[in-house]
């Protein structure tokens, strides 16, 4: 019998604790509405930004929405409701209102559905004032990331890689021992190494995991870090683990690198003091939208044997 | 069913649906020369330069919002759009805690922090504004959802302008809406221009046509005349509480055109002789010929004496409200960083040190 994925239990828990929680979508959820009821389980058209924009006229009223937007390409059709009234309404109200939202939403990674589909949009994302973006990098991540999110006061948006729900979920690298909820913005030690420290978020955790083991072999033993957050962003806790590990880092991401997550954990590192800038490489993700054939979108993002030879190439600087 | 007696000052509505609501002309006519009076002061005092931003003021529509909101029970969320200070002030916001928020002062209903488009007031069941056309039209259906959900029996009024109808979030609302049965009355202000431009230049259907066509019900109704706006919101009101949604057009004007940006008074781009058909209808000017018409109860002198006496005395309590207002202390800058998130966003910021600049922990 194959195991439940650990992000199932996270969401029907949270609506088993929260009798006042519904969940919107535009598919299917016949065990969902078996479990809760079709009244909390809204069937919604395909119209993304009506659907966020209830999201937050229920949760204003103090009822917790878990939007599944399927796809997190098409937030940026509810893109006016992220940005403007999600992120907005209890700062523009003082306070006198909290936004208790939650959106979901699949990337990419193994799929190959092109342009529109698929978007490493974390770095974007974690532009937006308050907005939680949380990026699991593992299948109890995810999990662990939701169940903070469904109970989290503000809006939260978690961005999935589908290769956490694909057919081979249950063989990806799981640095969290256990599905147990993860707190937001606090990065986690998903492998320990002495020698230099990978940091990596959503696909690139497993990545920067996979180049450790090869490194392992080389006799080069790196720390992997997973920022699990984009925003808030963990600055000082990686900060101290770089620290621990001696000053070599590699930061590995699928977003491009201009004005990005891992460019402002850069300029923290250096400013801090505990990595030398020569001894600090960032492995970004090509600014160039995702193609369908896989060799031209393997050319854009950073891989494992790119990692390794970025490691390999600064191990005596 | 709605029921008025003989000197048309009273009206009862929804009758038989066990959500009577009352109104009285004079009180009407008293919140109407409210919101007049405030938004002359607002205007006044933007051209003198002391609003923050922008001014979207609601004079010549006042009988929309008091129309609207006596037929609402207070429990009722409302939700309004950027031109929102008449539907506060009918809502029932205080007008000191409304004249600081616009004016930037402390001791404003938000802090400082919406100014004049976004006014939120808990306590008084307005949930929000917003400046972005159209966008307050999910959240109202939202907002609805959730009393549906909950069976509370309450519907929830949003406002919108006309412009809002040539907006998809329009159309998706009103599907939704009618396709979950929500309790929700949208309230169309149409004043036949949005922003800039004529509305009957940039669609082919009238809001009213929209709404039909999409299977709603939806009322027209003349927004000069509050007694005629209030019998049409309390009787829509009553189909919503009963989960049909529909749709209100009032149709109006604005004395002053659009929105004032700092202190130069906005251009002036409706013809003459449109403006001058509308001035002449102006709602308080019907209120006071209704209050003084021959068939009233009262006499017909001592109803002009009582319109006097009302614009007088409202005129002197605003008075001291923007005085008092304009007297106060600008806001703790401290409070800028609070309110983005239940705890410090970023966490662990404090005022001044790592919120300009984070510092790193050498």
């Amino acid at each position: 019998m194959t195991r439940r994925h650990p992000s199932v239990g996270a969401v029907r828990g949270a609506l088993a604790d929260q009798p006042t929680m519904s969940m919107f979508c535009t598919y299917q959820q016949p065990d969902l509405i078996e479990l809760f009821g079709a009244e909390r389980m809204v069937r919604l058209p395909i119209a993304e930004n009506t659907m966020l924009g209830m999201a937050v006229g229920m949760a204003l009223l103090g009822r917790r929405v878990l939007v599944s937007i399927a796809r997190a390409a098409f937030l940026f059709t509810a893109f006016d409701q992220l940005v403007n009234e999600a992120t907005k309404w209890r700062y523009m109200s003082d306070g006198q209102f909290t936004v208790p939202v939650v959106v979901r939403g699949l990337t990419q990674g193994g799929e190959q559905l092109g342009a529109q589909h698929e978007h490493a949009a974390h770095g974007l994302l974690s532009q937006i004032p308050g907005l939680v973006v949380a990026v699991p990098g593992s299948p109890n991540a995810a999990a662990g990331l939701l169940r903070t999110a469904l109970v989290h006061p503000d809006p939260v948006v978690v961005l999935e890689s589908p290769r956490l729900y694909a057919a081979d979920w249950a063989s990806l690298p799981e640095p969290e021992p256990t599905d147990a909820a993860l707190p937001f913005g606090v990065a986690g030690r998903a492998r320990p190494g002495r020698d230099l420290t990978l940091v990596g978020i959503g696909n690139t955790v497993a990545t920067c995991l996979r180049a450790a083991a090869v490194l392992d072999r080389d006799g080069l033993h790196a720390q992997v870090v997973d920022l699990r957050t984009a925003a808030p962003l963990d600055l000082d806790g990686v900060t101290a683990m770089v620290r621990a590990a001696g000053g070599r880092v590699i930061l590995v991401d699928e977003a491009p690198a201009g004005v990005s997550v891992m460019s402002a954990l850069g300029l923290h590192l250096v400013r801090a003091g505990v990595v030398a800038p020569h001894r600090l490489d960032l492995l970004a993700g090509a600014p160039v939208p995702a193609p369908v054939s896989p060799p031209l979108s393997a050319a854009l993002l950073p891989d494992e044997e790119h990692v390794v030879s970025v490691a390999r190439r600064g191990a005596n600087r | 069913m709605i029921a008025s007696d003989a000197t048309g000052e009273w009206f009862s509505a929804g009758a038989g649906t066990g959500n009577a609501q009352t109104m009285d002309l004079s009180d009407a006519y008293r919140e109407m020369v409210r919101i007049r009076v405030f938004e002359e002061q607002v205007l006044r005092c933007a051209a003198a330069g002391q609003v923050p931003g922008s001014v979207h003021p609601y004079t010549g529509q006042e009988a929309v919002a008091v129309g609207v909101l006596a037929a609402r029970q207070p429990d009722e969320w409302v939700v309004s759009f950027y031109r929102c200070h008449g539907h506060a002030l009918a809502a029932g916001v205080a007008a000191a805690g409304l004249a600081r928020e616009i004016l930037g002062r402390v001791g404003g209903v938000c802090g400082g922090k919406a100014g004049s488009m976004h006014i939120a007031d808990r306590s008084r069941y307005l949930l929000g504004a917003s400046s972005i056309v159209a966008a307050q039209l999910p959240i109202a259906a939202g907002a609805a959802l959730a009393e549906k959900t909950a069976g509370s029996g309450r519907a929830v009024v949003a406002f919108c302008g006309d412009g809002a109808f040539g907006a998809g979030a329009a159309y998706e609302t009103l599907t939704v809406a009618a396709v979950l049965g929500l309790p929700l009355l949208l309230v169309c202000e149409e004043n036949g221009w949005q922003d800039h431009t004529p509305s009957d230049l940039v669609r082919h259907r009238t809001p009213g046509e929209i709404a039909r066509g999409l299977g709603l019900d939806c009322d027209e109704v003349d927004g000069n005349d509050v007694a005629a706006v209030h019998r049409a919101a309390a009787a829509a009101l009553a189909h919503c509480r009963a989960g049909r949604p529909q749709v209100l057009v009032a149709h109006t004007y604005l004395r002053h055109f659009h929105a004032q940006l700092g202190p130069q008074p906005p251009g002036e781009y409706r013809p003459a002789a449109e403006r001058e058909r509308w001035l002449a209808q102006d709602p308080l000017t019907r209120v006071e010929a209704a209050l003084a018409s021959p068939s009233a109860a009262s006499p017909s002198a001592a109803s002009q004496e009582r319109a006097v006496e009302i614009r007088e005395q409202v005129t002197a309590e605003l008075a001291e409200v923007f005085a008092d207002a304009l007297a106060a202390d600008r806001p703790d800058p401290a409070s800028a960083v609070t309110a983005v998130t239940a705890a410090a966003w970023p966490p662990g910021a404090t005022w001044p040190e790592a919120v300009t600049v984070r510092e790193p922990v050498a």
